[in-house]
């Protein structure tokens, strides 16, 4: 390696650190937490396992259950798939971030001034990313041996997530070369891991259709059956797929102008905008890509949790053995429609605090690009710019909020369910009060420390949701768990609106929102 | 043409534009700007000097209120800079380096703006879209540097506001622009504009700045007209004599006298008015006067020493 090729990979090895370490060190982590629990957790028996996998909705939210006598059978099955599509996500949006937005910035042009040649720079980036997870793979096995798996398991399991990872970042390549800027790039790297996650769902969840398995890396990487036969025909499309993904991203790539992606739209635009008239239409014009792609995600996630409802609440209703070990995961209402899809309207919660973080996330970026600058020389004020951008939010919220639970309804429809339009709307547009909880630390931050902005609030979402997750399991002190705001969510419709905590969440995330603007207002622009 | 009118609601127009007062701006340890006090009245276009990083643009953002002072105050048409409704009635602002909406066309950013100041001087916008022959239907992110100045630019002019703050307006525009852009700036002061101008470009300066003020390190080392600055400095004047010279080291402005062997080299700190009477009567066979020039006068204020001669550092 020549010392120019040092510098790149140096560069973009601090670029991806701070995301890196952590993931390196969070996912091994939560495979730990899983195993560690699963020592507490009275593992299934052949009869057990039955059952269990014969259930679509089982099968569906988690994957198929082919053995789960051992902790790490149990802990793969478990929590794999999740972590799989933590890594994955990971790995996309980083790639984009490094080869894309890198290059909208206009960066990169300084990096390809130098000595070293564009496809060689493009496969410096990715060798760091390739490295990141390997690691990631190291750190999984290492946990799974540390708590003394069988080893070809444990291998099997490092490998699969770090291949997994690898395939997703080749997509973030991928798409970098085809759609430019960012934003749009990783919209479309987006929808491709979704449709993947949900295309490894619905083999699972169907009785004839489970060959569908094979067209996604996460059915492959459940196809790995780690600790429970471990299925080395799996590895062959986990290492084929990235390596073509790579070999036609180093095509596509001599074929574009830098800055420009293959799959370009005009850079002429005739007709003006509509939604240029004032700071709130603008508001909405920077958000309705975001909103509409964050809207099919919560729709799809709403229609396939009502579609398996009745399946997975009569399954938990026959059998008490496992609704104890739903209990052991905090999910103690599982066994009625109302206490199913008020458990699993948690996730929205979660899916809809990350969407209000990253919409006031947009105020920063228009800010650290120097956008702003222009706007604020004007007679606008920064509050009036901050109300019209968090307003636009709040009401995309709501509407996603509602969209979720209008979805969740249909799907327990078309499942045979019989849960009331109201009661399931209401359980979606519950989850609301946590959300404005976050909403507002997120404009807190943005107020006094912007640069920090998505870490913090985004952070405290993760930390927050990963508690509400883990700590039943590991039987964590009452204190550590109403640490997590998720906890504090009543499982409407099972269980009335808690209006107390409701009515406190959203008091705090006003208390946060108004002294983030009174420090926004205050505060020196970058 | 009535300024007042076109730029804003003005009650009794004050005389001072801009006026700082011990304006200081420090980021952590690091001081920025320190201590300016500056005073510019009504209709001046002032130029605004200094190397990079001497505080140029800090000055600018804190005039605008994009950053908050640490000490210090700075009024904008009376109003204090903290009052950014009121202040930024009568600011327009062109930044270093202007920064778009990538998706937006640059008619959808002229949009944007205008509607976001609530009305500018629609006719006018047309004729400087023109005037700086802006393609308006291309997007944003595939406008050079210098096309979305231009932008940024016509924005700042079809406002007609009171007080027009540059930031190096023109470092990514053709000389052809260049030209516009002073017409621009003449057409703006014959309104009774104050134009507030950051700039590398001496010439530029020199056609268009009434009075500069020359910032080095955070401070303001020198405010003067373009003529007094000149007439700080020092003329050569080479004589060709034929015969003797007499003694001109005595005489009233005369620095120095150096030997050529064509007659004499003259340095010379003042008006010419003695020398010229004192060598009268020589059989003076021919005459060189040059100024020092403006770009070496520049040079004294940005080297290492503010009134030294070294000014190697300088970026072109």
């Amino acid at each position: 390696m020549s010392t120019a090729d040092r510098g790149v990979v140096r560069l973009v090895a601090r670029e991806v650190r701070t995301g890196a370490i952590v993931l390196v060190v969070a996912v091994p982590a939560m495979f730990w937490a899983v195993l560690a629990s699963a020592a507490a957790v009275d593992l299934v028996g052949a009869a057990g396992l039955g059952t269990l996998a014969a259930n679509p909705a089982v099968r569906a939210l988690y994957g198929q259950p082919f053995d789960l006598s051992t902790r790490g059978g149990f802990a793969v099955w478990r929590s794999g798939e999740v972590l799989a599509a933590i890594s994955a996500l990971w790995g996309m949006l980083t790639a984009t971030r490094i080869l894309r937005a890198e290059e909208d910035a206009g960066r990169y042009d300084l990096l390809l001034a130098g000595p070293v040649i564009r496809r060689r720079v493009v496969g410096l980036h990715l060798m760091v990313l390739g490295i990141v997870a390997v690691l990631l793979g190291i750190a999984a096995s290492t946990t799974f041996v540390a708590q003394s798996q069988a080893v070809v398991g444990s291998v099997l399991v490092g490998v699969g997530l770090g291949l997994v990872t690898v395939t997703f970042v080749a997509v973030g390549a991928l798409v970098a070369q085809l759609f430019a800027p960012r934003r749009r790039a990783a919209g479309v790297g987006g929808l491709v891991l979704g449709a993947a996650f949900i295309v490894r769902v619905l083999a699972d969840g169907s009785e004839g259709a489970r060959w569908l398995r094979w067209l996604t890396p996460f059915g492959w990487f459940e196809e790995l059956r780690a600790f429970t036969g471990d299925h080395l025909v799996a590895l062959v499309p986990l290492v084929l797929t990235p390596v073509a993904l790579l070999v036609v991203t180093v095509a596509f790539e001599r074929h574009r102008d830098i800055g420009a992606g293959l799959v370009g739209d005009d850079d002429v635009q005739l007709e003006c905008s509509h939604l240029l008239g004032g700071v709130g239409p603008f508001a909405w014009w920077e958000r309705r890509g975001g909103v509409l792609g964050w809207g099919l995600g919560l729709g799809g996630y709403g229609l396939v949790i009502g579609a398996i409802t009745v399946a997975f609440t009569d399954f938990l209703a026959s059998d008490p053995a496992f609704r104890r070990l739903a209990a052991q995961f905090g999910y103690e209402e599982l066994a009625s429609a109302g206490g199913f899809v008020g458990s699993m309207d948690a996730f929205i919660a979660v899916v809809l605090a990350l969407f209000v973080v990253s919409s006031v996330h947009v105020l920063w970026d228009d800010e650290n690009d120097g956008r702003l600058d222009l706007v604020f020389a004007g007679p606008i004020g920064r509050v009036r710019w901050l109300s019209a951008q968090t307003g636009v939010t709040a009401v995309a919220a709501i509407a996603l909020a509602t969209v979720t639970g209008v979805a969740t309804w249909i799907g327990l429809v078309l499942g045979g369910g019989s849960l009331s339009f109201v009661d399931t709307v209401l359980a979606a547009l519950n989850t609301l009060s946590v959300v404005t909880l976050f909403f507002g630390l997120a404009v807190f931050v943005h107020g006094v420390h912007p640069q920090r902005g998505v870490a913090v609030a985004g952070g405290a979402v993760l930390a927050s949701y990963v508690i509400s997750f883990l700590g039943p399991a590991l039987d964590a002190p009452g204190w550590v768990l109403d640490l997590s705001a998720f906890r504090h969510l009543a499982i409407v419709p099972a269980e009335p609106v808690s209006w107390v905590s409701t009515l406190a969440m959203v008091a705090a995330g006003a208390a946060f929102a108004t002294g983030g603007a009174v420090a926004y207002a205050r505060r020196d622009l970058r | 043409m009535d300024a007042q009118a076109a730029g804003g609601v003005s009650e009794t127009r004050p005389s001072v534009a801009i006026s700082t007062e011990q304006l200081t701006k420090r980021f952590g340890n690091q001081t920025a700007l320190d201590g300016l006090t500056l005073e510019i009245p009504v209709g001046e276009v002032f130029g605004f000097l200094g190397p990079n990083g001497a505080g140029k643009s800090t000055t600018l953002r804190l005039l605008l209120g994009l950053l908050a002072p640490t000490s210090g105050s700075a009024r904008i048409m009376g109003a204090d800079v903290r009052d950014v409704r009121e202040v930024h009635r009568h600011t327009a602002y062109v930044p270093g380096d202007v920064r778009l909406w990538p998706k937006l066309s640059g008619g959808e950013c002229l949009e944007l703006f205008a509607n976001l100041r609530g009305g500018v001087d629609v006719d006018y916008q047309a004729a400087l879209v023109e005037q700086f022959r802006l393609d308006t239907t291309k997007r944003a992110r595939a406008y050079s540097r210098g096309n979305r100045q231009k932008v940024a630019l016509v924005a700042a002019f079809a406002a007609r506001a009171d007080v027009l703050l540059l930031d190096e307006p023109t470092s990514g525009l053709d000389p052809l622009m260049e030209q516009e852009f002073r017409a621009c700036v003449a057409e703006a002061t014959a309104r009774g504009q104050t134009v507030f101008l950051s700039s590398h470009i001496l010439g530029e300066v020199e056609q268009i700045c009434s009075r500069v003020g020359i910032l080095r390190g955070g401070r303001l080392v020198e405010v003067a007209t373009i003529q007094r600055l000149r007439a700080m400095h020092s003329t050569e004047i080479e004589l060709d004599v034929d015969g003797p010279i007499p003694d001109l080291r005595s005489v009233a402005g005369v620095e120095r006298v150096v030997a050529i062997p064509s007659g004499v080299r003259i340095t010379l700190n003042g008006p010419p008015g003695p020398v010229l009477q004192a060598v009268a009567d020589l059989a003076i066979t021919g005459i060189r006067a040059q100024e020092e020039s403006l770009e070496h006068i520049f040079l004294t204020y940005y080297g290492d020493d503010a009134r030294g001669v070294r000014s190697t550092d300088v970026d072109g």
